[in-house]
């Protein structure tokens, strides 16, 4: 077992912005999720965090881990040396501790349509095959950008929207790379690159914004000369 | 307390929740339909976390009859052999619509002309498609993407439904009474039509799957309404759930693919005890047998020291490892393992309800205006699931209660509510708010109703361990009085877990009592006591029944053999 202090920033409207302490005693395979949990079960049940499959598969449980976004249930506790700090995610409402509003992330991401109009092809299209987005907003709270450009649809949106540029018909996708033409799109990316490493699932998130870029340039010039 | 009406109200945003919202909104009156989840939209319940995939027969050598009768034959014939059919009619047409319509991407052969189809167990012919081994995480996605896009289709995010509401004559169900979680204010939702969609109560033992937010709300919540439940002691135990000690991680699911590579299972003294269990699959033989040979070696004191078995999958080397099976080398990490080098420790893990509501083939419960869909529903499994059948049940029952939702629509006015039945839920609900320190605490409440169903409700049962069981739920019920969570309402984990255990506390007692009523061994049932599979006595399902006093009726019906009978 190792003593850890845990210092979280809590918000309710009640009593308002704190960092609260907390003295724990954590096990080597502990996770942040199994501290959090043990906090509220046994030393403040007034602590309110989110959590569900704890095993990195759906996102919930994403909060800023000693100043990187990550997922708590992903992350040991072990490593953390004596002390940890634990705060919401960033660029989101915060509704109380380290619970926040997400529909700021997926007003973004369902700005993009990103149900698609139905691949035109049955092959596996996409050139960023190399895992699924779980939406759970960490590059939204890293992203530079975001913090400013409340339009800008952010990374996650725009890793969907290339998947769909790549597999929608012609047409469609032609209209698609259009729509994601300006700042609220891929030009609101400016490569800060901060997404990247926040990503727990090193999703290839600047390289799609890249090429989503390459894609919009190459068809202008297309559009333009014919 | 906020009201609101809606023509169809969708409780749970899995696989059967989210694919009846897109059915309803779609036909061609246009419903308004609301999704109520207990979570966040799309990321709560299990469908999420399906690593294996979806079984459909789109082999050109299979066909849904074959399906069906690998279904009926691995649930043991306890199979509602209708239910079951339709599931694998229906599976294949899911399987085209999620991938042609909704832009799911399933794995494909090299020519890409093909799904790639996984070989599972208990299938005659390979027919699991899937996406590499994270298929839940691109269903639920698309199906999310699509109906949070719907123009008719609004969320409820983190509202937890408490209650299903009555009309004043009590004729039918009229609506929700839900707690919105963010602010602690009580929702009333009047709506036309109610599905009840999430999800079952297998995290009511020691070791668990599933996502942590699930405690059987709707199995509870039904029953309480006066829905009939069916087979409810078939409870599946995945073989290897994984050993972290106390973390949350402990139970998660251990792939089946590294038993299926060559994974050896031994005990604390070296063995490979599947030998004296079944010799001839050894590692590979059914999640039942492996269950009951792994709980066996720890009951007889072969245990490792967290109590379970050793997973040895390094000698298949640790470059094929790591490859294969990136997910597993991770999780295992995380519980301070080298999957790669070392063996981890597993034990059967609670995993899957088979058990549950009495449905019709669209969904509709006895009482008008309800329908149910999904791992809350009975009967399509019989006694045991095959791997790669949860998926298509959720789907193929989620979109028909779905299309049946919005043809009833058509006829059903907006129901009134029982207004007497809303204030006594509140009172109830409220009862566990109060004075902070003065509380017994849930979470050590619930680990005595996981510990007390793990060892006498779990892998092996016999009447003695029952007994005690229901005795520790009732102590457990008592205690639960006395709860006072600390804190504000808004947000509040300490009332949240009160309520879950509430609901765990019910739909445990109600597994106990079909438990004890099964004198036989079936399927995932095992009863030490009467070890026997006994099929002249019971192809029969038992059913439980809610009385107006409280009480609860047990009776059983034959299994109706109208496809395939036991040989």
């Amino acid at each position: 077992m190792n003593d850890v202090r845990v210092s979280v920033r809590r918000f309710d409207t009640e009593a308002g912005r704190r960092v609260h302490g907390y003295d724990v005693q954590v096990s080597d395979t502990a996770s942040v999720l199994d501290v959090l949990r043990s906090i509220v079960a046994e030393h403040d049940p007034t602590l309110s965090f989110r959590s569900a499959c704890r095993v990195g598969m759906c996102g919930t449980c994403t909060i800023v881990i000693d100043g990187k976004e990550g997922l708590a249930c992903q992350t040991a506790a072990a490593d953390s040396a004596g002390a940890m700090t634990l705060e919401p995610l960033r660029n989101l409402p915060v509704i109380k501790d380290l619970v926040v509003d997400s529909s700021p992330f997926f007003d973004r991401y369902r700005a993009i349509a990103p149900q698609g109009t139905g691949p035109s092809h049955s092959v596996e299209t996409s050139s960023m095959a190399t895992g699924d987005c779980i939406t759970c907003g960490a590059c939204l709270s890293a992203c530079t950008m975001a913090a400013v450009n409340k339009s800008f649809v952010g990374p996650a949106a725009l890793f969907r929207g290339l998947r769909l540029v790549e597999e929608e018909s012609a047409e469609d996708a032609a209209s698609r790379l259009r729509g994601l033409a300006d700042s609220s799109g891929m030009y609101g990316c400016r490569g800060h690159l901060d997404c990247v490493s926040a990503c727990p699932k090193g999703l290839p998130l600047a390289e799609a914004i890249h090429k989503l870029k390459r894609l919009a340039i190459s068809r202008s010039f297309s559009v333009v000369s014919s | 307390m906020n009201e609101l009406n809606t023509d169809v109200l969708i409780i749970g945003s899995g696989g059967a929740g989210l694919f009846a919202a897109l059915r309803a909104s779609s036909h061609p009156a246009a419903p308004e339909v609301k999704v109520m989840v207990k979570g966040s939209f799309g990321k709560s319940g299990c469908t999420r976390m399906v690593q294996g995939g979806f079984n459909a027969a789109l082999q050109p050598d299979d066909s849904p009859v074959v399906h069906l009768r690998d279904t009926i034959v691995g649930g043991a014939f306890l199979n509602n052999q209708e239910l079951a059919r339709v599931l694998t009619e229906d599976a294949r047409e899911r399987v085209l619509e999620l991938s042609n319509e909704l832009g799911v991407r399933f794995d494909r052969d090299a020519q890409g002309d093909s799904f790639d189809f996984k070989p599972f167990g208990g299938m005659s012919i390979d027919r699991t498609v899937h996406r590499g081994d994270l298929t839940g995480i691109e269903i639920v996605s698309r199906l999310a993407d699509h109906v949070m896009s719907r123009p008719n289709v609004s969320i409820l995010e983190e509202h937890r439904a408490l209650e299903v509401l009555h009309t004043p004559s009590g004729d039918r169900a009229a609506g929700i009474l839900a707690l919105d979680m963010r602010s602690g204010d009580f929702t009333v939702v009047k709506a036309r039509t109610v599905l009840i969609a999430t999800g079952g109560g297998a995290r009511m033992y020691r070791y668990s799957s599933p996502s942590t937010e699930k405690s059987g709300d709707g199995i509870a919540m039904a029953f309480r309404a006066g829905v009939e439940l069916m087979d409810m002691e078939m409870l599946q135990f995945h073989p290897t759930g994984l050993l972290a000690g106390d973390s949350i991680l402990t139970g998660s699911v251990v792939e089946e693919g590294l038993r299926g590579a060559g994974g050896h299972l031994r005990n604390a003294v070296g063995e490979r005890f599947m030998s004296r269990y079944d010799p001839e699959r050894m590692e590979r033989s059914t999640r039942d047998q492996v269950s009951r040979a792994i709980y066996w070696e720890v009951d007889e004191g072969r245990g490792t020291p967290q109590g379970g078995v050793y997973l040895d999958v390094s000698h298949l080397g640790a470059d094929r490892i790591a490859s294969e099976f990136p997910g597993m080398t991770q999780r295992a990490s995380l519980a301070g393992r080298d999957l790669t080098t070392e063996p981890i420790e597993v034990v059967p893990t609670g995993h899957f309800h088979m058990g549950g509501a009495r449905i019709d083939l669209d969904g509709n419960t006895a009482i008008e205006g309800l329908w149910i869909a999904g791992e809350d529903a009975g009967g399509v499994h019989g006694a045991n699931r095959l791997g790669g059948n949860g998926v298509a049940e959720s789907t193929v029952f989620g979109a028909r209660a779905g299309s049946s939702m919005a043809e009833a629509v058509t006829h059903n006015g907006m129901p009134e509510v029982d207004g007497g039945q809303v204030g006594a839920f509140i009172a109830v609900a409220e009862r566990r708010l109060g004075e902070p320190g003065k509380s017994a605490n849930p979470y050590r409440l619930r680990k005595r109703v996981e510990d007390a169903m793990w060892d006498g409700a779990g892998v092996i049962r016999d009447a003695a361990g029952l007994g005690r069981v229901l005795e520790t739920l009732e102590s457990v019920e008592s205690d639960l009085g006395g709860v006072q969570s600390a804190g504000s309402r808004a947000y509040n984990l300490m009332w949240n877990e009160a309520l879950n255990l509430a609901n765990i506390v019910v739909v445990a007692r109600l597994l106990c009592i079909s438990a004890l009523a099964r004198t036989e061994s079936r399927g995932a049932h095992f009863r030490s006591d009467y070890p026997e599979q006994n099929d002249d006595d019971w192809l029969r399902n038992v059913v439980l029944s809610p009385r107006d006093d409280g009480a609860i009726d047990t009776s059983t019906v034959l299994v109706e053999l109208t496809h395939l009978a036991p040989s």
